[in-house]
């Protein structure tokens, strides 16, 4: 087991370590000059050479990527080219809200969709399982941004039932979060719902209703509490890429976390700022694969020999 | 798997209806929906109420945050009104664009050009408490030339005697920087330079208190002290920031807003919706000031348009032509471009914002010449100019955009199809702001771009000798992005430059805008103009070329 865990941890380091190089590949392959950037485009170009010089990027990218090495693993992820600001301290302040936000929408879309799911399960082929099926559909494939914007533009800005964007308290979180748990609660609902009709046709479950058990102890005792373990794996990994998948609804909202600092910090081109939260990420779903990975071996032992 | 479960994994997915089985009723979920929205879109209204009546707090909204509140780092327009607000400099510009005293009661220039000589109040403290001297300029502009500080402005300051020496390292201080007494600053230049007292008018030569200064290291732009009327209350990064009157302002009396409240982040169709629901006081306080989606709306509602204040801008847009790569190194080529564009399309495309452009220097800029005749729009009289420079076939090019930007994909377009009519077959390169920067700088790499250029300060050097002087190339990060060189330009741009006779320079300056307009390294577009919009109850707004906003004089009527 220990061994296991070592293992398992020393590959998420290999990860890390990855990640650090693609992104600092990429980021200076961009055919454009943070200097430039930071200067503006008054500048002229004795000004640029010094600031260069100043803020070493002059220096040969073997070099500057050892000195960003040197400090990630004094655990010092660099200043912002552009704020001033320490990236961890940025990356920090920022998480809460993201978090907030992403744990906001999963409470949303699992009150909706595990309901969802049982009853299409139950009611297998009949009306109600298909409507919730087309609509399902619809909502998976609508985008992101566009709903952000509907739901903002009328019950924000006509009716004025929510504040339009701004981060000030709880009433903020609900129309971006909504709009999250809308595209997903289908998908959720249908994996319910395919798990669902899966245990339903379970041996226990007939023992159960053979014992004249009422049929809600059934549903949600014998049946849910099976359906939802699968589910529960996928919501993990979920969580983890919501941190990242954010990007559109915070901005849509002006929600002050990770996403909208990812997506300033690639227009200002902030090479710091871009490295800090892109290995936050990474780090964030490395660690919700570790942690579901042993959750899943902690439900079901005979994962381990796999 | 067992025979059993295939059988029942196979009858589950038997049940799974797809959009095929039922083609309508996706569509008839799509027409609920609409009826939803509309029905919902009908019981609201959009007419501005007042939030939060009774408090004399300005609420604006910028699309991020500051980068910083540092004088000598801040350098664009949403972020110098702020700065405007909380410190003080020497001078500044009254509606008719003339240096006016402000930290200095007065200043003489030596005959020789070389040495100007501030007399400074005494009455005006920092927001600390402690007077402001003549010692705390002179600091402040020897920290913008410290290369430690990163100021993007230190080009600006070069001219100061010693300042090179101090820049290299041969020197511990800039010699040309001098203080006699705490109420006198002498500052000498290497050579005349009559421009640069609006250099001591730009933000970056604002006083900052060095105690604070070494107190907060690089942080100054996050904890900024100044002598300002306003000082920082409360900075929460990504989200809001406050800014409160500051009690020992020496002019305290005059300043009416008690506090201004900006939220940061949305962008500008965020900010128009929360314009309207009231929850802020200007719609926009970036330079487009009425989103693109919005303008004809506002424009055309009897209410909202009697809120609109507008001001022509000393800027302009144009496309510039590498004269360096052919076939642009031909003129009669550049001059037929300039014929074939249809500028007052362009203009009109973008709700008539602008003012057409004739040549380089905007109508505000000291130095406009209304002489100027430009090019008109005349496809006939370019396919001969192209066929005289042997192109009667045409050509291909490519015309560099920056993606995000609405103007310029409809300047591209707009471009595209004018040239197509005279055989030039041009194709659109949108790329993102920082690489258009920095590949149209690099000679030799982009033949055509557009462009777009905001004054730093109202002379024309500031136009004509940044952007098309000969001398001003380099092979990278050059400023003359046309790469124009012509040797009777440069002549005339460093004799006015050495001047001290103001009547003469801007003399020379038209002679010299005149050979730029025939020689055409640019498609001359237009000149943008600022719109803002603002809430009925917001007084105070005095736009001026300069200092289009002016947060310190504006305030909310009870």
């Amino acid at each position: 087991m220990l061994s296991r865990i070592l293992r398992r941890l020393g590959w998420a380091a290999v990860i890390l370590w990855g990640t650090t190089v693609i992104t600092f590949l990429i980021v200076h392959a961009v055919p454009a000059d943070p200097v430039r950037v930071y200067a503006g485009a008054n500048a002229d170009a004795e000004t640029i050479e010094r600031l260069r010089s100043e803020m070493g990027f002059d220096d040969p990218l073997v070099v500057q990527y050892g000195r960003y090495i040197g400090n990630l693993l004094r655990g010092d992820l660099g200043t912002s080219l552009v704020t001033g600001e320490r990236v961890l301290d940025a990356i920090l302040a920022r998480f809460p809200v993201t978090l907030s936000l992403a744990l906001t929408a999963v409470c949303l879309w699992m009150l909706m969709s595990v309901p969802l799911g049982v009853l299409t399960a139950k009611y297998r082929g009949r009306a109600i399982d298909r409507t919730v099926l087309i609509v399902s559909l619809v909502a998976i494939s609508l985008p992101v941004f566009w709903l952000a914007r509907m739901l903002q533009y009328y019950l924000a800005y006509r009716t004025g039932l929510f504040p339009v964007a701004g981060w000030a308290g709880w009433t903020h979180l609900i129309l971006p979060a909504a709009t999250l748990a809308l595209v997903i609660t289908g998908y959720y609902a249908r994996l319910v719902h395919t798990n669902m009709v899966e245990v339903l046709n379970a041996d226990y479950v007939r023992v159960a209703r053979a014992k004249g058990m009422p049929e809600y102890v059934v549903l949600f005792k014998h049946g849910l509490r099976n359906a939802v373990i699968p589910v529960i794996t996928i919501l993990g990994l979920d969580m983890a890429a919501l941190m990242g998948g954010v990007v559109f609804t915070e901005n849509v909202f002006a929600l002050p976390g990770l996403g909208v600092l990812a997506l300033q910090s690639v227009f200002n081109l902030d090479v710091p700022m871009i490295m800090g939260v892109v290995l936050f990420s990474a780090a964030m779903v490395v660690c919700a694969n570790i942690v579901v990975d042993f959750v899943y071996m902690w439900i079901d032992p005979r994962v381990e020999g796999t | 798997m067992s025979d059993t479960k295939r059988v029942r994994r196979a009858r589950s997915h038997q049940c799974v209806y797809n959009v095929y089985t039922y083609p309508c009723i996706p569509l008839m979920a799509w027409v609920c929906l609409a009826i939803l929205f509309l029905s919902v879109s009908c019981t609201g209204d959009a007419h501005p109420r007042r939030l939060h009546p009774g408090e004399n707090v300005l609420r604006i909204a910028v699309p991020s945050d500051p980068r910083s509140l540092d004088p000598a780092i801040a350098y664009d327009v949403v972020t110098w009104p702020l700065v405007r607000t909380l410190f003080h400099g020497l001078v500044d510009y009254d509606d008719e664009l003339n240096l006016v005293p402000w930290h200095a009661r007065s200043w003489t220039i030596s005959e020789d050009g070389r040495t100007i000589t501030f007399k400074l109040r005494a009455d005006i403290r920092f927001s600390n408490g402690r007077p402001i001297t003549s010692e705390d300029f002179a600091y402040s502009l020897q920290r913008i030339l410290d290369p430690a500080t990163r100021s993007p402005g230190q080009g600006f300051y070069r001219n100061i005697a010693g300042a090179k020496a101090f820049q290299n390292g041969s020197a511990d201080r800039v010699s040309g920087l001098r203080t006699p007494d705490q109420e006198t600053l002498e500052i000498e230049l290497d050579h005349p330079d009559l421009p640069f007292l609006y250099c001591i008018a730009m933000p970056f030569a604002y006083a900052v208190p060095r105690e604070e200064v070494e107190r907060h290291g690089e942080k100054f732009g996050r904890y900024p002290v100044g002598g300002g009327p306003f000082k920082l209350a409360n900075w929460q990064r990504g989200t809001r920031m406050r800014l409160e009157k500051s009690p020992s302002y020496y002019r305290a009396d005059d300043v009416r807003l008690e506090a201004i409240e900006l939220m940061v982040g949305g962008d500008e169709t965020l900010h128009m919706m929360m314009f309207e629901r009231g929850e802020l006081d200007i719609a926009s306080v970036t330079s487009t000031g009425i989103p693109d989606a919005d303008f004809i709306r506002v424009m055309k509602d009897p209410v909202l348009s009697q809120r609109v204040a507008h001001q022509p801008l000393n800027a302009i847009q144009y496309l510039s032509m590498n004269t360096e790569m052919p076939p642009f190194d031909q003129v009669n080529v550049r001059r037929a471009v300039n014929h074939a564009i249809d500028r007052q399309r362009i203009v009109s495309l973008i709700s008539d914002r602008g003012i057409l452009a004739r040549g380089v220097l905007p109508p505000g800029m000291p130095g406009f010449d209304e002489q100027l005749e430009g090019y008109d729009y005349d496809p006939e009289k370019a396919r001969k100019l192209l066929a005289e420079a042997g192109y009667s076939e045409g050509f291909s090019t490519e015309l560099m955009v920056t993606a995000q930007s609405g103007i310029d994909t409809k300047i591209g377009q707009a471009v595209q199809q004018d040239l197509a009519e005279v055989g030039i077959a041009v194709e659109i390169r949108p790329v993102t702001g920082p690489t258009r920067i920095e590949a149209t700088g690099r000679r030799g790499t982009v033949p055509f771009s557009t462009f777009g250029w905001y004054q730093d300060y109202p002379d024309p050097s500031n136009f004509l000798d940044v952007l098309l002087n000969g001398n001003r190339i380099t092979e990278v990060n050059s400023t003359n992005v046309a790469f124009y060189d012509n040797d009777r330009v440069n002549a005339l741009l460093n004799e006015a430059s050495n001047s001290t006779d103001q009547a003469r320079r801007l003399a020379l300056y038209q002679e010299a805008e005149r050979l730029v307009v025939e020689d055409a390294p640019w498609v001359f577009l237009y000149y943008p103009q600022m719109y803002l919009l603002r809430q009925p109850w917001l007084k105070g707004l005095k736009l001026n070329p300069v200092w289009p906003i002016r947060y310190e004089l504006m305030w909310i009527e009870p």
